[in-house]
């Protein structure tokens, strides 16, 4: 089910009117079920795969409180990891390594054919199972106690407006919520709504739009002018943005409507001075689980510079596996931890600058000059396709091009939302939030700001039968 | 609290309002300008007329009432194979009960999903009202998941602003509302290598089955089914599939009034579309002829000069008044 669709009109407003009608001791039950039939829409029977892994973590967590030496509750822990990271070896990787292997054995003259699989990839399943990690990893570690129902802590794992992208919660954090009774109140009912709508129009408004161009761009890249893969990447950089911090917006807000607050996964990534700043704005509940959960472990910036440099790039090359199983997203990963290396290495200035604003201006637009190469190799379809198009930008910038099938309304609507976005992101960069803005304006207004709102993201979504419908990009991972 | 219930109910209710708004202002306006005046009739009809574009082209209402006195609606559609022609008849009878259904039997020898043009389907279902008739005539000839657009055509419109805002809007059928349905497409065109045949198809058709249910329904509402094939150009399958509805005609007791080879039109200055659909002329011939048949066999009463169908006039000097600026001359 996804959140753009009518499934989920209709599943949300019912799942939230229960929620609220129902004694609360028992509200956690009706959302653990609800959780379950929301995942079960897609494949009923990657359900067990979940519950597997639940069932897995939960007893791992309480093997290690109950077991008292430590190198067992260390055996009890890796039994947990490495029983995840199989299962999400498997059901991602196994395609990829064979490929690996493959290729290997052509290159060396080895006469070896490895078995075709095609295996489908269960919906959201790096990001439970992350979420599921984590909470082992916190229990081993004495940061968490280890839940003592099960059925509580399945709802921690599979709570549906987080389930399928994130952002990915710890369980200090998110089980206390879940499991705990909920009143109705407008107003938070009100702001998470406000941000659910904020969620539609970056999804179906501006991602699903700008999808049309990118991947017609994309698609024929080989016939393409340099000018239109340059365009289309930078298209694509704002799509990226707006499909998965549309995601994290509709999630935050549900959640927020039931009374459960969710991290900020999204903050304003393209205004960050540098590549670490970027990775500190984006997707942060995963940037920050690779910080604790690898970074960290593997000892972070001790042990000097060349030290620090590898970890960074272990834990980058980690991420770009965690993205996709394929080798652009190897070399993406491995690009962006390159580039954090080689700003740990330039000399800070000594001096103030004269025009603060301006060198911070200029640091952000080189900062996004090279995230938009890195999308460049993200978004093509192979790593030998991202160097042909990076290849193709200067030799063949004039080049006639083809037709993208875009047309001049449909452009001018991409560019008027690109400055609205902008404009909303300016707004919370100033620290301030569009909730705080409208709550000056007389409620009349508000309502016919709101109502105009709602209309604007119905009118120029993309979303219906004419259109062809957009899964969000990060349900892949 | 109560404040802030009355507050929201009022902004819903405003958002209800204007999603309404928006549905009659994105909306194609064709289906409305070919049905809505089958909606907005309080008087009923006579006789309706149901099938393909050979029926759309080839019966003008206006001209009926004009020359018989007798009011009727063209429902035809283009590529409109029987099967669907018996839900269109049934969610029109929901609306009026005729004396007279006409059926085209055209199409009899096509299944209803491989015929049926998709924005033919939006043609009809768009401007029919959402209702229990609709719902069954949609699930009916709609493949699940893909009826939602038609039960709610908002959710395929509400791209059309794109469409709007540079003006491009192109026209799927030529009908304005005071034509009760028909259409008129000014154009013609000759064909000689035309051979007439009347052999019949042997056994079953797809559209065999739908002329059943169509006259029991009509049976079932006391409306009397006449079963039409249409002058203009056929292949010999066509012809053959047309003639023999006979069959099925004969077996049911329905009177079938074929006008293949009746000579009723000029092959050379009365039809367009390589003689596949009539023109003006072709259309004003068979009107007549049909016209004349059908007041003879039902005894169709002669309503003009009545009050309540005054309306009916002012439609019939439009209709004229277009013909002659459209038509004349070419």
């Amino acid at each position: 089910m996804l959140f753009n669709s009518f499934e989920f009109l209709i599943f949300f407003p019912i799942v939230t009117v229960v929620y609220f009608l129902l004694p609360g001791k028992i509200q956690w039950i009706w959302l653990l079920v609800m959780s379950y039939f929301f995942y079960m829409n897609w494949h009923a029977e990657y359900a067990l795969l979940m519950a597997a892994c639940t069932i897995v973590t939960y007893a791992c967590g309480r093997i290690i409180t109950a077991l008292p030496e430590k190198k067992h509750k260390k055996i009890a822990m890796w039994a947990g990891i490495v029983f995840n990271i199989g299962l999400l070896g498997y059901f991602k990787y196994t395609g990829f390594f064979l490929d690996v292997i493959q290729r290997a054995c052509n290159l060396l003259s080895i006469p070896m054919a490895t078995p075709k699989v095609s295996i489908l990839l269960p919906v959201g399943i790096s990001f439970y199972i992350f979420q599921a990690l984590s909470y082992v990893i916190d229990v081993y570690k004495g940061r968490v106690k280890a839940e003592r129902n099960l059925f509580k802590y399945a709802l921690f794992v599979s709570f549906f407006p987080q389930l399928v992208a994130g952002p990915i919660e710890r369980s200090n954090r998110l089980i206390r919520q879940v499991t705990a009774e909920h009143r109705f109140d407008w107003e938070r009912t009100r702001q998470g709504l406000l941000i659910m709508l904020l969620g539609f129009f970056e999804k179906v408004v501006i991602a699903d739009r700008a999808c049309m161009y990118v991947d017609a761009i994309y698609g024929s890249w080989i016939d393409a002018s340099g000018a239109q893969i340059a365009l289309a990447t930078f298209v694509f950089a704002v799509q990226d943005l707006c499909d998965f911090a549309g995601y994290s917006h509709i999630a935050i807000g549900a959640a927020k409507v039931l009374g459960v607050e969710l991290m900020t996964n999204f903050r304003q990534p393209y205004f960050a001075h540098s590549v670490q700043n970027f990775w500190a704005r984006w997707h942060i509940s995963l940037s920050t689980w690779f910080r604790d959960y690898i970074y960290f472990p593997l000892g972070a910036g001790r042990g000097g510079r060349l030290k620090q440099a590898r970890n960074l790039m272990i834990v980058y090359t980690v991420s770009g596996l965690w993205h996709g199983a394929a080798l652009k997203y190897v070399a993406w990963g491995m690009l962006n931890g390159a580039l954090q290396v080689v700003e740990g290495l330039l000399p800070q200035p000594k001096n103030k600058p004269r025009f603060p604003k301006l060198d911070l201006l200029l640091h952000i637009l080189l900062t996004d000059f090279l995230i938009l190469i890195t999308m460049l190799i993200f978004r093509a379809g192979s790593l030998s396709s991202a160097l042909g198009m990076l290849l193709r930008i200067p030799t063949a910038w004039n080049a006639p091009g083809i037709a993208s099938g875009f047309s001049s309304m449909q452009a001018l609507c991409t560019g008027v939302c690109f400055v609205i976005l902008f404009a909303i992101e300016l707004i919370h960069e100033k620290r301030k939030t569009l909730t705080e803005l409208t709550d000056r304006l007389p409620s009349a207004a508000r309502g016919t700001l709101y109502l105009l709102a709602v209309l604007a993201i119905i009118v120029f979504g993309v979303w219906g039968p004419g259109y062809a419908a957009q899964a969000f990009i990060y349900f892949q991972f | 609290m109560k404040k802030k219930i009355t507050m929201t109910a009022l902004w819903l209710a405003a958002l209800v309002c204007c999603l309404l708004l928006l549905d009659r202002g994105m909306r194609r306006d064709d289906s409305e300008r070919k049905y809505g005046a089958f909606f907005a009739e309080k008087q009923g009809f006579d006789v309706l007329f149901l099938g393909t574009s050979r029926v759309l082209d080839g019966i003008s209402p206006m001209e009926l009432w004009r020359d018989c006195g007798f009011t009727s609606y063209n429902m035809g559609n283009n590529s409109e194979p029987l099967g669907v022609t018996r839900w269109v008849l049934e969610t029109a009878m929901a609306y009026h009960t005729p004396r007279v259904a006409v059926i085209d039997v055209f199409y009899v020898g096509h299944a209803v999903d491989e015929a049926w043009t998709y924005s033919f389907r939006h043609l009809f279902y768009d401007a029919l009202p959402l209702s229990r008739a609709k719902i069954k005539a949609v699930c009916a000839t709609q493949p699940e998941g893909e009826r939602i657009e038609f039960l709610m055509p908002f959710s395929l419109y509400h791209g059309r602003w794109e469409e709007i805002l540079s003006g491009q809007v192109e026209r799927l059928v030529d009908c304005e509302p005071y034509m009760m349905g028909g259409e008129m497409r000014f154009d013609r065109t000759a064909r000689d290598d035309y051979a007439f045949t009347d052999d019949m198809t042997e056994g079953e058709l797809p559209g065999h089955q739908a002329l059943r249910e169509i006259a029991a329904l009509c049976r079932e509402h006391g409306v009397e089914p006449v079963f039409v094939a249409l002058p203009g150009h056929a292949s010999e399958q066509e012809q053959m599939n047309m003639n023999s509805v006979q069959r099925v005609a004969d077996e049911l007791g329905v009177p079938f009034v074929n006008m293949l080879r009746m000579g009723i039109v000029d092959n050379q200055t009365d039809c367009y579309d390589e003689m596949g659909h009539l023109n003006p002329d072709g259309a004003s011939k068979a009107t007549a002829f049909l016209g004349a048949w059908l007041k003879q066999q039902y005894g169709l009463p002669d309503r003009r000069g009545e009050s309540a169908y005054a309306n009916w006039d002012a439609n019939l000097a439009k209709y004229e008044a277009y013909r002659v600026e459209n038509w004349t001359g070419m």
